[in-house]
């Protein structure tokens, strides 16, 4: 009794960590206050078996070798479970090292194909982006403009971007369609936005693909907007957060994008979700407080049924119930800890966002 | 059992408990009053910081305003026209700015026309999706945004818009700056307080730690600390990485910002911590103080036991005086007045007990044991001589029996009286016991004093006591010791006293004897023989003599009187007369008197048996063994033991025996002649020789003391008298036996008196056992 009441008064710590500063900030604050609110929870209930949960955040500038630092730094302190990051450029150093160190990462939002299929300690909620892409495919076919593609791709985030542009590539191609014109762009560098998407309309393709943050695929809308090129635009789910409608304003009507969560949900633990969210926050919750929340609420799940902080337990646990339910829908886990999900398509009108018909 | 304490601790503790306790109370009742107090001030205090900075907050963004309302006056009065004057106008402002970051002037559309610095990306953008150009045309009022990361600088943040013309003048601050000016701001207030401003969704827009604004996290108290309807002057108190801290905050009038300024409660322990310090060090100071006074308190009270302790320790070990102690304190005074009463009656009680110790109760006189003490005391003092003079009432206890003991009681009451009317100087007299005083005389020159004295004594004993119409005329014997030629101790002298007063009893009546040291020889003597006395009988160192009664008619042998003799193992033969009055005070008379008997008895059976005569056998008896209360049970016992006819046996007893209770001896008397027995009068003539009491004896034979024998032939009136006393014994029909004859004279004489019988040398010396056939056979061959 003593001993169980000694191990019960010890909190559980876990670390957090994604990019807090800077201009791709915005994935990473949301996904900290969706894990937040996570933890807020769990303790409110009693925490993990009566062990209150701590979290240490952590910033990793979007910079891979500040991600694997941070990393480091957790390790070093004692930390076992991470949640992050948020995107997936960030996976090419992170991941080898918590596989190295037995660490056990629950990913929210790092939705690069390459990740998935792999026997790490990596547990995934979100979809591969070849799933996006199959929707973007799917959106296009609708339109009629699966031929002549056209993409524009923010290169930091290339483990993202790339795999979304890959994806869209092998998925048009049987169709006779293919990209006839790519061009790549360093966030946060004060790009030529203006320039690009010139040399974009100057292709004349069927379709736009824009694969970046909602800054800047509304500063790409924008200067499309100025140049009046009707060229329907694609964005992906990167892309997908109130910052877009803001900053694009009426140059982002009509742009199709894909969703990872239902906005319009009426299931009653999203809407009890999305009250709470909006008092605390004062904004939407987007997909990235979403899938923060379910990927802390799935690491809880699994650490109080198997009662314990060994990090493969913890994994193997959550991979061996595989079917979790989410504030919108099941996520369903497989033996390599990566998820499907459904995916939302969505139109931008009258300055929101509309589900696609 | 309760614990004995010390009164000087009962006191410092208890002085020390009656300060420290109401200090502790008044502590406990201040402390909280103090530190609500402080609390109150540091809110009100913090709330009036947060104030401060809240309105220079407004002032910053009223300042910002302004430039926005300067650039729209120009445009609107035509001062700036074109697009390359305004940018360069604003330009111009941004250089000079620390905040301000950029302006856009948007049409109605919401589409950037002008903006600065200049980019090319953004000229043309829509902004109509943007709260501050929605809202500014929808109300044509200025606005503050709530911050956001700018995609431009990557800093946080916030935007301010006002109408212009149809459309809408922008510009955008840069929320680090803002958060500089209010952490200078909060600077001045030192270093207990830290700053934070907060947007109205709680996100920080200025903190200390800057990484907070720049991940817009949110004020984890925000909701509480801020709520929609406000309590007036509640305190908010939260903990801030492990820190207590009281949260004051304001709003910023022009925006929906809030001003939060923490102290840790650290700060207000800190300044409790010197009233606490000055508590304490109030509380040692009276503490010392009161023990200070209460040392000097107690001194006094120390003061007043310690004399009481000290005269009461004298008044234990004897010393019973009043206790006269000098204090301030009426309850010392009323206790010492309670002891000196208890003292008092302690003291007549010690008098009282004194009396009853030291004085005889009958005469008045000092008793034996003040005798004791004073003469030890004088002894012990006086470097003279010292008389101790020992006086004894002749026959007191004849007294007592013929007039009762009521009347020697009288007497010795009488004594006393006149004892104390003499006022003896030098030294003392007491009554030891009975009718035995003790005059002590000090200060003796010479012996002769010592005489005078006894002379004046006796001018005391002389006079006639007269009670109950009896007059009585008192002799003494009196004996003298003296200190330091007789002896040197207070039990010495007594007895010397004592030896030499029987002395003078033996010498004659009314006499002084001096003691001598031939006295002590015979004391001593006396004493061996004593001591030697009780296992005589059990050695067979006694043995009997036989004298033969003769009858005067025909010379034939009447009797024997059995006469006791001691063969001492050291002192060789001793005189009955040595030791059977020694005999007769240690009561060993008794046994002795017995074994007489019974050897008597037995060797008179064995002459008669073997001679075939009827002689008959005398024995002595003391008067101390005739009162002893089986005394005739013994001899009818030893009678039958022995087998041998009562009509053959006589008890010789002396006059003595009447001293004591003539009544008690008559019937003793008739108890022994029921046994059958024959009664002896020894030794008639020279005790008091009562004829009175003759006739009332039942008297067999009276027996004439060898005095008168004596002197038979040498006076004319001794012959009558020999002859008057015969016939009166013949009247009274009492045979006689005259002892002492020693010459055929005598024995002519007394039998021309028709005297009976006769004993003495004439006939026959007393003779042992072994000569009694021998002397049978020749005195009866005739």
């Amino acid at each position: 009794m003593t001993l169980t009441a000694c191990i019960q008064q010890k909190p559980v710590t876990i670390g957090f960590v994604a990019s807090l500063t800077g201009s791709t900030s915005e994935l990473g604050v949301n996904g900290r206050n969706g894990l937040m609110m996570a933890v807020e929870e769990i303790n409110d209930a009693g925490g993990i078996n009566g062990r209150t949960v701590e979290v240490v955040v952590k910033d990793d500038q979007n910079d891979p070798e500040t991600g694997l630092a941070v990393d480091q730094e957790l390790y070093e302190d004692g930390v076992s479970f991470i949640i992050g990051h948020m995107t997936s450029n960030m996976a090419a150093l992170s991941i080898p090292f918590v596989n190295s160190k037995d660490m056990l990462m629950i990913n929210p939002t790092m939705s690069a194909t390459t990740l998935f299929n792999q026997d790490d300690h990596l547990i995934g909620v979100v979809s591969p982006n070849s799933d996006q892409a199959a929707v973007i495919k799917a959106s296009m076919v609708k339109n009629g403009g699966e031929k002549k593609v056209a993409v524009i791709y923010e290169s930091q985030n290339l483990a993202y971007t790339g795999t979304v542009k890959d994806g869209i590539a092998r998925e048009i191609v049987p169709l006779g369609g293919q990209i006839i014109y790519e061009e790549a762009f360093l966030s946060g560098s004060n790009p030529n936005y203006l320039d690009i998407t010139q040399r974009v309309s100057n292709t004349n393709p069927d379709s736009i693909v824009i694969l970046a943050s909602s800054f800047d695929a509304a500063m790409f809308c924008q200067q499309f907007y100025k140049l009046k090129n009707q060229t329907p635009v694609y964005l992906a789910a990167w892309s997908m957060n109130n910052d877009l409608l803001l900053q694009g304003g009426g140059a982002v009507e009509g742009v199709t994008i894909t969703s990872l969560i239902d906005l319009d949900s009426r299931i009653p633990t999203y809407t009890a979700f999305r009250e709470k969210y909006l008092s605390k926050y004062g904004a939407e919750p987007t997909f990235a407080a979403v899938y923060t929340y379910e990927a802390a609420m799935i690491l809880f799940d699994a650490m109080a049924e198997a009662n314990s902080n060994d990090p493969e337990t913890i994994k193997n646990t959550i991979i061996k119930k595989s079917t979790y339910q989410g504030l919108q829908s099941d996520i369903i886990i497989d033996g390599y800890g990566d998820a499907s999900r459904t995916i939302y398509e969505y139109v931008v009108k009258d300055g929101q966002f509309k589900k696609a018909e | 059992m309760r614990r004995i304490k010390k009164l000087r601790d009962f006191i410092l503790i208890n002085n020390m408990l009656s300060i420290i306790i109401p200090l502790i109370l008044v502590g406990l009742l201040v402390t909280p009053l103090i530190y609500n107090y402080l609390v109150k001030d540091m809110q009100e205090k913090n709330t009036m910081i947060a104030a401060t900075i809240a309105q220079r907050m407004a002032d910053f963004i009223d300042e910002s305003f302004q430039v926005l309302y300067q650039i729209n006056h120009l445009l609107e009065d035509g001062t700036l026209t074109d697009g390359v004057a305004i940018e360069s106008y604003m330009n111009a402002i941004l250089e000079n700015s620390d905040s301000i970051e950029g302006f856009e002037i948007l049409d109605a559309d919401g589409m950037v026309k002008v903006n600065a610095p200049q980019n090319a990306n953004i000229l043309g953008a829509n902004r109509s999706s943007q709260p501050f150009f929605a809202e500014v045309r929808a109300t044509r009022r200025p606005f503050v945004s709530s911050s956001f990361i700018s995609q431009q600088t990557g800093q946080p943040t916030i935007t301010i818009a006002i109408p212009q013309a149809e459309g809408v003048l922008v510009a955008y601050l840069n929320l680090e700056e803002i958060s500089m000016l209010s952490l200078n701001h909060i600077k001045t207030f030192g270093d207990a307080v830290t700053v934070a401003i907060t947007d109205g969704n709680g996100v920080f827009i200025s903190n200390k730690d800057i990484n907070k604004v720049y991940q817009r996290e949110i004020e984890a108290n925000y909701q509480s600390i801020h709520p929609e309807v406000e309590i007036e002057d509640q305190i908010h108190t939260f903990t801030y990485e492990g820190k207590t801290a009281m949260v004051s905050h304001a709003d910023v009038d022009n925006a929906d910002w809030h001003v939060f300024v923490y102290e840790s409660y650290d700060s207000i322990y800190a300044a409790l911590r010197p009233f606490l310090g000055i508590m304490l060090l109030f509380t040692c100071l009276l503490v010392l103080f009161s023990r200070i006074i209460a040392r000097l308190v107690f001194k006094d009270i120390n003061h007043s036991f310690g004399e009481l302790n000290q005269q009461t320790k004298e008044i234990a070990a004897g010393d019973y005086h009043p206790i006269n102690t000098d204090n301030r304190f009426d309850e010392f005074n009323r206790l010492t007045e309670n002891f000196n009463g208890m003292v008092a009656s302690v003291k007549e009680r010690d008098e009282a007990l004194k009396v009853l110790a030291y004085y005889d109760s009958q005469t008045r006189l000092p008793n034996a044991a003040y005798l004791a003490e004073s003469l030890n005391q004088l002894i012990l003092d006086n470097r003279e001589k010292i008389a101790v003079i020992c006086f004894d009432i002749h026959n007191f206890k004849r007294i007592n029996d013929t007039f009762g003991p009521s009347f020697g009681d009288k007497i010795l009451e009488m004594m006393g009286t006149r004892l104390l009317a003499l006022k003896c100087s030098h030294g003392f007299v007491a009554r030891i016991n009975g009718s035995n005083f003790i005059r002590v005389l000090t200060d003796l020159e010479n012996p002769e004093n010592a005489v005078a004295e006894i002379e004046r004594l006796r001018s005391v004993f002389n006079r006639a006591m007269t009670f109950n119409e009896n007059n009585v005329y008192l002799r003494f014997h009196v004996g003298i010791a003296l200190y330091p030629d007789d002896a040197r101790d207070v039990e010495e002298l007594l007895q010397y006293a004592n030896t030499a007063a029987d002395m003078a009893k033996q010498r004659g009546r009314a006499q002084y004897a001096f003691f001598e040291n031939t006295m002590k020889q015979n004391l001593l003597r006396n004493m061996m023989l004593e001591n030697s006395l009780r296992s005589a009988l059990d050695n067979n160192e006694f043995f009997l003599h036989y004298q033969p009664q003769i009858d005067v008619k025909n010379k034939k042998i009447r009797g024997f009187e059995a006469l006791i003799r001691w063969d001492h193992p050291q002192l060789g033969m001793v005189s009955p007369l040595d030791f059977i009055h020694i005999a007769e005070s240690t009561g060993l008379i008794v046994p002795i008197g017995a074994w007489v008997l019974e050897t008597a008895c037995r060797q008179i059976i064995t002459i008669n048996h073997k001679m075939g005569t009827d002689i008959m056998i005398s024995v002595n008896v003391s008067p101390v063994q005739l009162s002893h209360e089986h005394f005739p049970e013994m001899v009818e016992d030893t009678l039958k033991r022995c087998g041998l006819e009562p009509e053959l046996l006589e008890l010789e007893i002396t006059e003595n025996l009447f001293i004591h209770s003539f009544e008690e001896a008559i019937k003793i008397f008739d108890r022994l002649k029921q046994i059958g027995i024959r009664m002896s009068l020894d030794d008639f003539g020279t005790g008091y020789s009562s004829l009175a009491y003759l006739k009332n004896l039942p008297i067999d034979t009276l027996k004439i003391d060898q005095a008168f024998t004596r002197d038979l032939l040498t006076k004319k009136s001794n012959e009558n008298l020999m002859e008057s006393i015969i016939m009166m014994a013949h009247t009274l029909h009492m045979d006689v036996i005259v002892e002492g004859v020693e010459e055929l004279e005598q024995l002519d004489c007394l039998k021309t008196y028709q005297c009976d019988h006769v004993q003495g040398y004439y006939f026959s010396r007393p003779i042992g056992e072994s000569q009694l056939e021998k002397l049978l056979n020749e005195l009866n061959k005739d």
